[in-house]
């Protein structure tokens, strides 16, 4: 082919790609509302949360795929929400991966670069390298009915790795893989990830891989996104009862409680306990006397009195029947049931008897730990503590 | 009746693959038996067709009840059985208007007990008597005359009778006499626009004047097929000048179109041409078939057009086949005020046209025992000829009061005008000037037919396609036609078929027929066209065919 | 399985479980088994040898003798074949077939894949509006004699759009042998079915492939060459077979719209195979019914050439 390659847009900002209260109607439903968030670039951004949470239609928004209703999305200090997919200079992996059947791997991985009118001899280059990143430069010439699902994730990674994109988009790449075969993706993802230095927005609905990957994870349900930031910033200070539960395994115990002053502090009264708020939430709870609000215990705040780092008594303790025992990797997570019947989860460093089934034991609530959500509309009640939060 | 255009369209429906399957397989087959031949005094006669044809099974007492014309049919028919105890009538589904139908269930035995013999030549008379040479219907000259057929026969059914002799022997009997095709006319218009009517002897020129003075707006003068300019051809002896005996071949014939008639031809095929594209007094189209033309007359579109004779009589019941009748009543006006029908024009020379009486035969399985034949036969002569038809004719006047119901044909094949019982007959049934017409028509004299002096082949040779093919492109092509080309074509496609053809007939035998024919034709031509045969035959004759038998 | 069902199938893009290539092998089949699978066999298979391969096979038999449908036969050798070589008419009716053969397919089956491929770029109810279109069971028989009227030369309504509408001289329509072929074709450009199975099999692209094409820069055209043709290429394979076979094969359409004319210029082998049938020419027949298999078979013999089994393996 003499004809020259096609060029790709350029785009230069500071930050990379500016999403800009963007909303996407379809008829009368509201699929995604006002969103807004930065990428930077090198960052790797996640979209996590439920289905129908909005997130892969934010992500096709992206990619140009859907037209955006309102809002604006910007590629540096480019607005690009009229420019079509293919101007727009993204790579995306698709769930199934979209990758041709009637091509061989090599054509596969190459047709962006043949799209754009590339030399033969570039062309092969970087096909070449590309395979031989990704261990598949020997199924080059290979239909992709011969490959097995794990090559021919790495084939449609292949194909995003030749191209010198703007921005690359992952839509759930890994949820069609078995669970050991995960583990060695998300690591090519990774290396892709690191070589090219771009940004990059990967959407999941699993909090864990979203944990694993994300340098920020922004926590999305019905149409809005709930949090953004690290992982430790979501795990540990969850502006929402919602995004407290959705991040963690096992999730977050919730209790219903009621606040009450008592002195200079505050006692929290429900569900059979009655629990001293730690000095350093006290402000905020005296804020709420007389509320009922939910209190949240993460499983691994709860401990074995004699293992406790803290002095168990009598306004942290919460007693438990054990209903089940599971041995963990590193301990156990010990299923429970309050005598009121509400069940919550434990887990320990240790390995728990079985001897312990059915027995009712004590455990010391971590209370400098714990989170308070707002009884009504779930948000949090120790907000102050918290980074700002995009909404 | 149907003409083998639309027979070949109505059976296109069923999918010709299918049906030259059948054939072939059954091709083998051959076992004989079935048929309706029983041995003993109990003898069953099948009908097939839908509606069975010629005859039903007796029809029930409601059928009989709420028609007319059945009722009179069982009347009679139940007469002949009393008379012929031990026959049953049944009916069976072999579609006998089919062709490779009925020859599949010819050759595998299974055949109902009569059938047109026509069929089975495709309504194509050469290839019909091939057939019936080739045994594909029962013998039946002696029945003819144990039956008496020839004191049955109306004496202008004669002549056309005695063409269907094959080698001698016939293989059927006469079941319909057709006064053959001719011209239907308007005749309120023609009064109306103060115009002469035709006359029998009338011209083409004198047709292509008519026409362009009946054209106004969307009515056009006539409406013609393709088989239009086949007819005005004939007029100036398409049929005998164009094929010349050649014993030295191997099929013994050869065509000729370009040495000794080309300018005849030319000059009637672009004056044909002039009607349609010049007049445009001509309403034509390639798809047009039988049912478009008559539709156009009945409607008004067309003031002319050809059909049978037969025409005049359509059923003015069947609305979705409109006739003459129909045409009268939209008008208000009685049907012989409106409706005219005359033969067809002569040609330059005065040779009649192709108005020529037509016969259908009603022929019988050849699988039927001597029995059931007679028997078949014997049913046959009552009914058509017998006193079956009486007892029909009257029923039907008592149960409908209708002359036209009862005389429901204008040329019965037996001449017979008048029914004992039934006040009135034919004439006054279907009025003066038409009856006349088809009189003057079924008195045209008939041209010696080939079959009678030489032998049936036992193939029917080359088809006629080539030469329909041509008159169907000069009919209709609206760009230029190179007429003198198209002949020298036509000739060359014929002879190149014929070329590949080995006639079943002895050379000798051949000559010998053929000079008895071609003296038999001049002699003709002679009597009833002395213009023609002085202008144009004789010569031809002296010039190419005596040279050509020696 | 019904053809479309086969076709989208086919051309979908649901993929396989990985790893097919190492099918497991079925053991060889017991005794009991293998009667059980000839006894399910045997109706298909006798009913193929009695109406299939027996006529067939007949045929070509009887295309050597002067098959007399009752008497004696006898063999005549090639006598048919010399007959049907030279015959003039033959060789027109090859010329005729071979032009309506081009124009139908050209027209009636390769245009509808484009047309089907841009309406796939139009909105879902417009899609929906177009399959009802192509898929309104119009009768073979209805349709033509509706159609007889329509092309009239004198009062069809083509003729008023070539007059009224677009201000044309008055066309011939069928009364011209230059156009009746192109004229008879012309109403399956409308009407013809492949259209259907196309956007049938369209519909089975997963989204994703166009997708992923316009992401990797793909416009239309790419789009329409590397991913639309490449998936319709089975179906497109499998119906040009019988694309190929209905138009060597066509009959009644031109049987009742022309009668071949005007001057034998519509007139199909079949058609004169036919003539030939009426004129009990049953050797005749045959043996240009050899000729027209032998024709067809080296046509779908070529097709096959270019259209491999599976463009996924």
């Amino acid at each position: 082919m003499t004809t020259e390659a096609i060029a790709e847009p350029r785009y230069s900002s500071e930050t990379a790609i500016k999403v800009r209260g963007v909303q996407k109607r379809f008829g009368d439903k509201h699929a995604v509302e006002d969103v807004s968030f930065d990428i930077a670039d090198g960052e790797l951004l996640v979209l996590v949360g439920p289905s129908g949470c909005g997130k892969t239609t934010t992500l096709r928004m992206l990619a140009g795929l859907e037209p955006v209703s309102d809002g604006q999305i910007q590629f540096g200090d480019r607005v690009v929400n009229e420019i079509r997919p293919r101007d727009r200079r993204i790579a995306m992996v698709f769930q199934d991966y979209a990758i041709f059947p009637h091509l061989t791997v090599f054509e596969n991985i190459a047709y962006g670069l043949r799209s754009r009118r590339e030399a033969r001899k570039v062309v092969k280059d970087k096909v070449t390298e590309a395979a031989q990143t990704f261990r598949i430069d020997h199924l080059l010439t290979r239909k992709p009915r011969q490959l097995s699902g794990g090559e021919r994730q790495r084939v449609a990674l292949s194909r995003a790795m030749v191209r010198d994109a703007a921005l690359y988009l992952y839509d759930e790449p890994l949820s069609n893989l078995d669970a050991q075969l995960r583990h060695q993706a998300r690591e090519d993802i990774l290396t892709l990830h690191k070589n090219k230095h771009r940004p990059t927005v990967y959407v999941t609905h699993d909090q864990s891989e979203a944990m694993a990957l994300g340098d920020r994870i922004a926590v999305m349900a019905d149409g809005r996104i709930q949090q953004i930031g690290t992982g430790s910033d979501l795990y540990e200070r969850p502006v929402s009862e919602f995004v407290a539960f959705f991040i963690g395994t096992p999730s977050i115990n919730l209790f219903d409680m009621e606040i009450q002053a008592d002195g200079d502090g505050a006692v929290m009264v429900g569900s059979g306990l009655r629990l001293r708020v730690h000095p350093s939430m006290t402000a905020a709870a005296r804020a709420h006397v007389g509320q009922r609000v939910r209190m949240g215990v993460r499983p691994e705040d709860l401990h074995v009195p004699r293992m406790a780092p803290f002095e168990v008594t009598e306004e942290n303790t919460l007693h438990g029947i054990v209903t089940l025992i599971e041995p963990t990797a590193s301990g156990c997570t010990v299923y429970l049931s309050t005598a009121e019947g509400q069940d919550f989860v434990a887990t320990f460093t240790v390995r728990l008897p079985n001897s312990y089934l059915d027995q009712e034991i004590p455990l010391g609530i971590d209370l400098s730990k714990v989170h308070l959500f707002d009884a009504d509309t779930g948000a949090s009640l120790l907000k102050g503590d918290i980074d700002a939060v995009s909404r | 009746m149907l003409n083998r255009r639309e027979m070949l369209r109505l059976l296109a429906a069923g999918g010709a693959a299918a049906a030259s399957g059948a054939v072939i397989t059954s091709c083998t087959g051959g076992t004989p038996g079935g048929g309706g031949s029983d041995d003993g005094a109990d003898v069953v006669l099948r009908f097939g067709g839908d509606p069975t044809w010629p005859f039903d099974v007796m029809p029930s007492a409601e059928v009989q009840e709420e028609n007319p014309v059945k009722k009179a049919y069982a009347e009679a028919l139940q007469t002949w059985l009393d008379d012929n105890p031990g026959v049953t009538v049944e009916q069976v589904a072999t579609d006998i208007w089919d062709q490779q139908a009925l020859t599949t269930a010819l050759s595998g035995g299974t055949a109902p007990a009569m059938f047109p013999g026509n069929v089975l030549g495709g309504w194509n008379v050469a290839a019909t008597k091939s057939a019936f040479a080739q045994g594909l219907a029962a013998d039946t000259t002696e029945l003819l005359e144990s039956y008496d057929m020839d004191s049955k026969l109306a004496d202008y059914a004669k002549p056309i009778w005695s063409t269907w002799q094959v080698n001698g022997a016939y293989y059927g009997v006469p079941n319909y006499f057709g006064a053959g095709n001719g011209i239907y006319f308007r005749r309120d218009l023609i009064a109306e626009l103060g115009l002469q009517e035709p006359q029998p002897g009338w011209t083409w020129s004198e047709f292509r004047e008519l026409a362009r003075a009946l054209t106004d707006g969307d009515r056009k003068g006539a409406a013609f097929q393709s088989t239009a300019l086949h007819v005005r051809l004939i007029a100036d002896g398409w049929l005998e000048l164009s094929k010349l005996p050649d014993p030295e071949s191997a099929w013994n014939w050869r065509w000729d179109y370009t040495t000794t008639h080309a300018d005849t031809w030319t000059r009637a095929i672009e004056d044909f041409r002039a009607m349609v594209f010049e007049d445009e007094s001509i309403l034509s189209d390639v798809a047009f078939e039988d049912g478009d033309t008559r539709n156009a007359f009945a409607q008004g579109r067309a003031a002319m057009i050809i059909s049978n004779s037969g025409f005049f009589t359509a059923d003015p019941n069947d609305t979705s086949n409109p006739g003459p009748s129909n045409l009268a009543e939209s008008l208000g006006m009685p049907l012989e005020e409106v409706v005219g029908w005359i033969q067809h024009p002569r040609g330059e020379h005065g040779r009649f046209g192709d108005t020529q009486a037509f016969m259908t035969v009603m022929s019988f399985s050849p699988d039927l025992s001597e029995e059931a034949l007679d028997k078949a036969v014997s049913l046959h002569d009552w009914m058509i000829f017998g006193q079956g038809w009486e007892i029909e004719r009257e029923v039907l006047w008592e149960e409908t009061q209708s002359l036209q119901s009862v005389f429901n044909d204008p040329a019965p094949v037996h001449g017979r005008t008048e029914v004992e019982g039934v006040p009135g007959d034919l004439v006054e049934a279907w009025g003066e000037q038409y009856m006349q017409a088809v009189e003057d028509a079924s008195a045209l004299p008939l041209p010696p037919n080939e079959g009678n002096y030489l032998p049936v082949e036992e193939t029917a040779g080359p088809a006629l396609t080539a030469e329909e093919d041509m008159e169907s492109r000069w009919s209709f092509e609206r760009g230029n036609v190179d007429i003198a080309a198209d002949l020298a074509n036509l000739e060359q496609t014929r002879n190149t078929q014929a070329a590949d053809f080995t006639s079943s007939v002895d050379d000798d035998e051949f000559a010998e027929g053929a000079r008895a024919y071609y003296e038999a034709l001049q002699q003709f031509w002679q009597e009833h066209a002395p213009d023609y045969a002085a202008d144009v035959f004789d010569p031809w004759y002296e010039d190419h065919v005596r040279p050509a038998l020696g | 399985m019904t053809l479309q069902q086969e076709a989208t199938e086919t051309a979908g893009g649901a993929e396989p479980p990985a790893g097919t290539e190492s099918q497991v092998r079925e053991p060889a089949p017991s005794r009991r088994r293998r009667l059980e699978r000839a006894l399910f066999v045997l109706p298909a298979f006798s009913f193929q040898l009695t109406w299939g391969w027996y006529p067939l096979l007949m045929a070509f038999v009887i295309s050597f003798t002067n098959a007399r449908v009752r008497g004696p036969i006898e063999f005549t050798g090639l006598e048919s074949y010399e007959r049907m070589w030279s015959d003039p008419l033959v060789a027109e009716a090859f010329r005729v077939t071979a032009i309506y053969a081009v124009l139908s397919i050209g027209l009636t089956f390769f245009i509808p894949i484009f047309v089907a491929i841009l309406l796939m770029e139009m909105p879902k109810r417009h899609i929906r509006w177009m399959m009802l279109l192509w898929f309104i069971p119009l009768s073979g028989i209805a349709s033509t004699l509706l159609f007889r009227y329509m092309f009239n030369a004198q009062y069809g309504l083509f003729q008023w759009i070539a007059t009224e509408v677009l201000g044309l001289e008055p066309q011939p329509f069928l009364n011209s042998s230059d156009q009746v072929l192109f004229w008879l074709v012309f109403p399956g450009i409308l009407f013809f079915g492949p259209g259907l199975i196309y956007m049938a099999t369209l519909q089975g692209i997963p989204a994703s492939y166009y997708e992923a094409a316009e992401i990797e820069g793909a416009g239309f055209w790419r789009k329409m060459w590397t991913i639309s043709l490449p998936r319709l290429r089975p179906v497109i394979s499998m119906l040009l077979i019988f694309a190929v076979i209905g138009s060597t094969q066509v009959f009644e359409y031109p049987m009742i719209m022309t009668g071949g004319g005007p001057g034998g210029a519509s007139r199909t082998v079949v058609m004169y195979l036919y003539e030939l049938l009426q004129n009990l020419r049953y050797a005749d027949a045959t043996a240009l019914g050899v000729f027209l298999f032998i024709g067809t078979m080296l046509l779908v013999i070529i097709q096959r050439r270019f259209f491999r089994e599976d463009p996924d393996a």
